[in-house]
């Protein structure tokens, strides 16, 4: 560890214990006013990190975060008030309840994408402020729900104490913030963690190494979910009386803001962000009405010109700037004495692993594939090759499940693939690279590869959560940097992926594939945009995993690299087969040549 | 930073080089490339290129696939940004200028991908490409119409149709339609070819020679090296970013180089360490 | 018999038609630049409580926003011209837009003070709020081109949050309302047509109208188009992107501007009704695909109707549930059609 990193960790060290001084300092020095600042803080905070998860890590914007801290805290009032039920549960009752309705609404919409997919969380969000506005009978209406209104809600107790006051309120706020923090610090440590993270480099890319693209969304939309009806529970608790405005755009939009301030990748980020955006608030609003000379909530211009503000120039967020402002942390240290994960039951040397048999597909009027046929035999190199626009690239999205085929059919060792989906038929022993790179740039090297063994290892979502996954993290630590050392990177395994020229970025996705203990490797023109010596380098690795007793398909334009690797030669041109043998029988064919140096003109 | 196959600074062997020289200098240089260099994402897909074309000619850039013909043209044209060099236009230094700028001066992109209006109709993609003019003036779209639905009878065809649901031939014919309407002095095609059935290559390659035979100045990037070469006044083969030989088409269209550059028989690193 | 529904039909149809004026804005928007502008309702309060300053004589807010976002420009291009390293353009840059700032302030201070006919107090208003689209696309648009859909919708929250604020800053809670164009009514059996109502459904059928043969006969507006179906292939016919997308949002503003000086006879306008317009906007426009100006319109009369069926019929108070629950299948079919949109929150 050097002197810098050294700094950098007894900076941060030093900032969490200020932090923890201070909240553990607060119940006993501050007074009623700061207290309950701090309170709306942690509430805030909460639904703020639930949004870090749904919007920074998964990519999925949300401007309907508040829809369920509305369904979480009016769930828990109703259930305690008008039918008796402990106060304790049925703040558990309003989180079950969000998470249902979070999984009904997510089946609709979580296959939007983009800004679709904002706008559908937006008309949720107002379908159900509106509900909660007009079942007069059941909420109150617009004028509220509590005692204040004729329906008393108990409070909560501990051991016969009442939580009452901003003082008690905070110890158990300010534990659910550091709790929720604890637990999603982890999992996004995790296995799960670098699924999720794994869907902002592209569902594609995802899906090539086993992960289930849209049972990560929902995953990541109901823990967002979970928290944000946490977070309405407690207020409810704490306030003993709501109102519909708690469920509505305008809290959703407050969500969003604290995010984008604090940095919405980060999960420190939300709870600064929360922080920076309530206490600015304050003091917005006891001195912009002096200003205008009228009272009103002013405060919104600020927030309009911060927001605009923050994404023009400082689009990562405040907390991400300041982390980069310090040294960096240390990376976690790897032991390559941990057990190995485990390998691929079958190691068959023999027989027919990948077989096409008349596969075609069109794309409106144009046919890509015509009637496809050829195998893939284990232990051998295929190259796939034609000129531009012949349908390799097709061809191979069609095998990897990208791509649905029109007829034919594909099978994997035996197995028929024609239907399956791209994460199902990675995990059946396929592993793919890709032509334009499909990395997680601001991540490590090693931290890439461990993505590629999501097929191969099992630690769940609670595992995750609770840190109980170290021993399988650390044997998948140890298996990417094996996998590192055998690509030729091992050197610096916690490099950053976007300092890597392309030559070794494409060596790193192909570790990233080999992690997965893969029957068959699919490169996607690996030597694209390589040098000579770079192109040397992919040759040896792949003659190395060809020894191991990895079977390859590669779609390749560079005929030095196909000559000299491939068994056997596919050549396509048009998307049908043209001609099919050894790298010197196709050399010499007079198809190939033509399709490859053209003709005269007639 | 040039690979170990093209001994001398900027990538031209000794041969071309004086020629090159020759050709640039000329008064008559419609189109000078400097140096030109384009780098992305750690690749060099350009290292110091220089070529020139003559006002009235049709050269051709001729090499295998990743060769960085496509980059040589989308950087001349300002889709992509130059690392390194300039371009001239009949003495003009436009290397700063945008796509749409230098349509206006006359520079004309019919790119790889074609980049059609899919969702507008045939005669809407003709009328647009005539923009720049129009804006400028020049309202008479009829008889640029008139020539190109004369020189593409199958556009006449289907002067309603959607361009997005027409075959890959038709949609290469609108293109360079499209790219005619604007009366372009220097026409720029990269890989017009490509996909293409041979009967409609034929037919293409016969429509670019009668542009340059009526008097435009052609700069054609292709991967069909014997049909370029057999039309071509002057060539270049380009090979990982580099000129590896610069010469009059029918010269190139006899040296063997060319066979070895696109079917990797490792014979061009031989033949020119020597030189 | 046919009453009620006659009068719900004619009452849905004239706030049908401020719902297709702000639809097609946003359709033009999103066509030209797939961007989706969230504050699209704002322009529509800011030229309606404009005419209404106006009516009272006194210098109406909006001046101050339009000068505020000229002196912006000027930095904005002031600053990339030093970048490119002509400081004598970076001056001249700067000085156009400042000098702008400064007649159109004088312009309006005169025209407030002075009894203008109503006629040219609307024709002022709606220029002033149109100044607008340019230049929020100057602002906020232009200096982030490769930013994603989602940072611009995020943005345009934060024009709505600011622009917002400013009409409660500037008109205060209170409702203003403004004398019609013209009096009298038609009468159609028992549903009464102000003349007001027909100025709205005139005005709005002439804009569809001029829409429809700008970007369907016009070079220019087939050019617009032809920026968001194929950028690269625009910039390779030389049409320029950039210019593109500050006419689009000039157009988009313009239509809610116009919306403005038509409503406020009709219904009372407080600065923060906007919101509502637009989201309901929004719906027709997304029956339209956001692409289809007719079929937006379509939608956003359906909509206008379907509101004022609903309310009567099944329920006031969820009239405004029913609408919104309308959004999610449409966005569910109209997204399918879009190929492989991936997007990041970068």
């Amino acid at each position: 560890m050097s002197a810098a990193m050294r700094a950098g960790v007894w900076l941060r060290g030093g900032l969490f214990v200020a932090f923890i001084a201070l909240l553990i300092a607060l119940p006993f020095t501050a007074g009623a006013f700061e207290l309950r600042l701090a309170n709306v803080i942690g509430m805030h905070a909460l639904v703020a990190l639930g949004l870090v998860l749904l919007t920074g890590y998964a990519g999925l914007a949300s401007l309907g975060q508040a829809a369920f801290v509305g369904s979480g805290a009016y769930t828990a009032a109703i259930l305690a008030s008008s039918y008796g039920l402990n106060p304790w549960l049925s703040i558990l009752a309003g989180m079950a309840l969000s998470v249902v309705l979070a999984w009904l609404i997510g089946l609709v919409t979580l296959r939007l994408k983009g800004h679709f997919l904002a706008l559908a969380t937006l008309a949720w969000g107002l379908v159900i402020t509106g509900v909660l506005r007009n079942w007069m009978s059941v909420t109150g209406g617009n004028t509220g729900f509590g005692s204040a209104t004729g329906n008393r809600i108990p409070p909560l107790t501990i051991f016969g104490h009442e939580l009452s006051g901003d003082r008690d309120y905070f110890i158990l706020v300010w534990g659910c913030v550091l709790l929720a923090l604890w637990l999603l610090t982890n999992l996004m440590r995790s296995r799960t963690g670098r699924a999720i993270l794994s869907l902002r480099s592209g569902s594609v890319a995802a899906a090539s190494f086993g992960v289930d693209v849209q049972r990560m969304k929902m995953l990541a939309f109901l823990l967002a979910a979970l928290l944000a009806s946490l977070s309405g529970g407690l207020h409810t608790y704490r306030e003993l009386f709501i109102v519909p405005g708690l469920a509505g755009i305008n809290a959703s939009i407050d969500y969003l803001i604290m995010t984008v301030i604090g940095g919405l990748s980060s999960l420190w980020g939300a709870v600064a962000g929360a922080g920076i955006f309530i206490l600015l608030k304050e003091q917005l609003q006891q001195v912009m009405p002096r200003f205008v000379g009228r009272s009103g909530n002013y405060e919104i211009i600020a927030f309009g010109f911060i927001l605009i503000l923050v994404l023009q120039y400082a689009r990562r967020g405040l907390v991400p700037m300041l982390d980069s402002l310090l040294p960096p942390l240390p990376p976690r240290p790897i032991r390559p004495q941990a057990p190995p994960l485990p390998e691929r039951a079958t190691r068959a040397t023999q027989g027919t692993l990948l077989e096409l048999s008349h596969v075609t597909r069109s794309f409106g009027g144009l046919t890509a594939v015509n009637d496809l046929s050829f195998t893939v035999e284990r232990g051998e190199i295929v190259g796939l090759i034609g000129p531009n626009g012949a349908g390799k690239t097709t061809a191979f999205n069609l095998v990897t499940g990208v791509l649905d085929i029109d007829s034919g059919a594909i099978s994997f060792a035996g197995v028929p693939i024609t239907r399956l989906p791209p994460h199902r038929i990675a995990r059946l022993g396929l592993a793919r690279t890709f032509q334009h790179l499909n990395l997680n740039p601001g991540m490590s090297l090693i931290e890439n590869v461990a993505l590629g063994a999501y097929s191969r290892t099992r630690a769940g979502l609670l595992a995750g959560m609770l840190g109980l996954d170290r021993a399988e993290e650390d044997s998948t630590r140890a298996e990417a940097l094996r996998n590192l050392h055998r690509v030729g990177l091992g050197d610096d395994p916690f490099a950053r992926a976007d300092s890597l020229p392309l030559g070794k970025a494409r060596l790193l996705e192909v570790a990233r594939a080999l992690i997965a203990d893969p029957e068959l490797l699919l490169l996607d023109e690996p030597a694209a945009g390589l040098r000579r010596h770079e192109k040397e380098e992919l040759k040896a690795l792949i003659l190395r995993l060809k020894a191991d007793g990895v079977t390859v398909l590669l779609v390749e334009h560079d005929m030095d690299v196909v000559m000299d690797l491939a068994d056997r030669v596919v050549v396509m041109n048009h998307g049908n087969k043209l001609a099919e043998g050894s790298p010197a029988e196709v050399r010499r064919h007079p198809g190939v040549i033509e399709a490859y140096l053209g003709r005269e003109v007639a | 930073m040039t690979d170990a196959a093209s001994p001398l600074p900027g990538g031209q062997n000794a041969g071309s080089a004086s020629l090159e020289r020759s050709r640039a200098g000329a008064p008559e240089a419609s189109l000078v490339v400097e140096a030109l260099s384009v780098r992305y994402g750690g690749v060099t897909a350009l290292d110091e290129v220089s070529l020139s074309v003559k006002r009235g000619e049709l050269v051709t850039v001729i090499g295998a696939n990743g060769a960085g013909k496509s980059s040589l043209l989308n950087a001349v044209v300002g889709v992509v940004p130059k690392a390194g060099g300039r371009v001239l236009l009949e003495g003009d230094d436009v290397s700063r200028e945008t796509p749409e700028g230098l349509v206006g001066r006359g520079v004309v992109l019919v790119p790889e991908r074609r980049e059609l209006f899919a969702a507008m109709s045939v005669e809407d993609n003709l009328r647009l490409g005539a923009y720049a003019r129009y804006m400028r003036g020049d309202r008479d779209l009829a008889s640029g119409l008139a020539s190109v639905y004369e020189t593409f009878p199958q556009l006449a065809e289907r002067k309603r149709q959607l361009a997005g649901t027409m075959s890959g031939g038709e949609q290469q014919m609108l293109a360079i339609g499209r790219a005619l309407m604007a009366k372009p002095r220097l026409l720029l095609l990269d890989e017009p070819s490509l996909g293409l059935a041979p009967l409609i290559v034929d037919e293409i390659f016969r429509v670019v020679g009668g542009i340059r035979d009526a008097g435009a100045t052609v700069l054609l990037i292709e991967q069909n090296a014997r049909a370029a070469l057999a039309l071509a006044d002057h060539a270049y083969l380009l090979e990982t970013g580099t000129v590896l030989l610069g010469a009059p088409a029918d010269e190139l269209a006899r040296d063997e180089r060319v066979a070895s550059a696109y079917l990797g028989l490792g014979g061009s690193r031989g033949t020119t360490s020597g030189e | 018999m046919f009453d009620i529904p006659l009068i719900l039909f004619f009452e849905g149809l004239t706030n049908g038609a401020i719902y297709a004026l702000m639809a097609l804005g946003i359709v033009v928007l999103y066509s030209v630049t797939g961007v989706i502008n969230v504050a699209q309702g704002e322009f529509v309060m800011l030229s309606a409580l404009t005419v209404a300053s106006f009516r009272e004589g006194s210098v109406p807010g909006t001046v101050y926003i339009v000068v505020a976002g000229l002196v912006l420009w000027a930095f904005y291009d002031a600053i990339s011209r030093l970048r490119e390293r002509r400081p004598g353009r970076a001056l001249l840059a700067a000085v156009v837009p400042l000098a702008v700032a400064a007649a159109i302030y004088l312009i309006v201070v005169a025209a407030s003070r002075a009894e203008l006919p109503y006629l040219a107090q609307i024709l002022l208003a709606v220029l002033l709020t149109t100044a607008l689209g340019p230049i929020a696309y100057r602002v906020i648009i232009q200096p982030l081109p490769r930013a994603s859909a989602l940072v611009f919708l995020i943005m345009t929250i934060g024009l709505h949050l600011a622009l917002t604020g400013l009409g409660l800053a500037f008109w205060g809670p209170q409702p203003y309302t403004i004398p019609p164009f013209q009096g009298g009514s038609v009468r159609f059996g028992a549903v009464f047509l102000e003349g007001q109502d027909l100025w709205l459904f005139g005005i709005s059928a002439a804009l569809l109208l001029g829409l429809w043969f700008f970007f369907g006969r016009t070079l220019p507006g087939k050019a617009l188009r032809a920026a968001a179906v194929n950028r690269l292939g625009a910039r390779l016919s030389g049409i320029s992107v950039v210019r593109a997308g500050s006419v689009a949002f000039t157009l988009s503003v313009f239509l809610s501007a116009v919306a403005g000086v038509l409503i406020t006879p009709i219904t009372k306008m407080v600065y923060d009704f906007g919101f509502l317009l637009g989201l309901k906007g929004f719906v027709g426009a997304i029956i339209g695909g956001l692409t289809n100006p007719a079929i937006a319109v379509l939608g956003a009369v359906f909509v206008g109707i379907a509101e004022q069926f609903s309310a009567f019929y099944i329920s006031s108070a969820y009239k405004d549930v029913l609408v919104f629950l309308l959004i999610i299948p449409v966005l569910l079919v109209r997204s399918l059609q879009h190929l492989d949109f991936e997007e990041h929150v970068e």
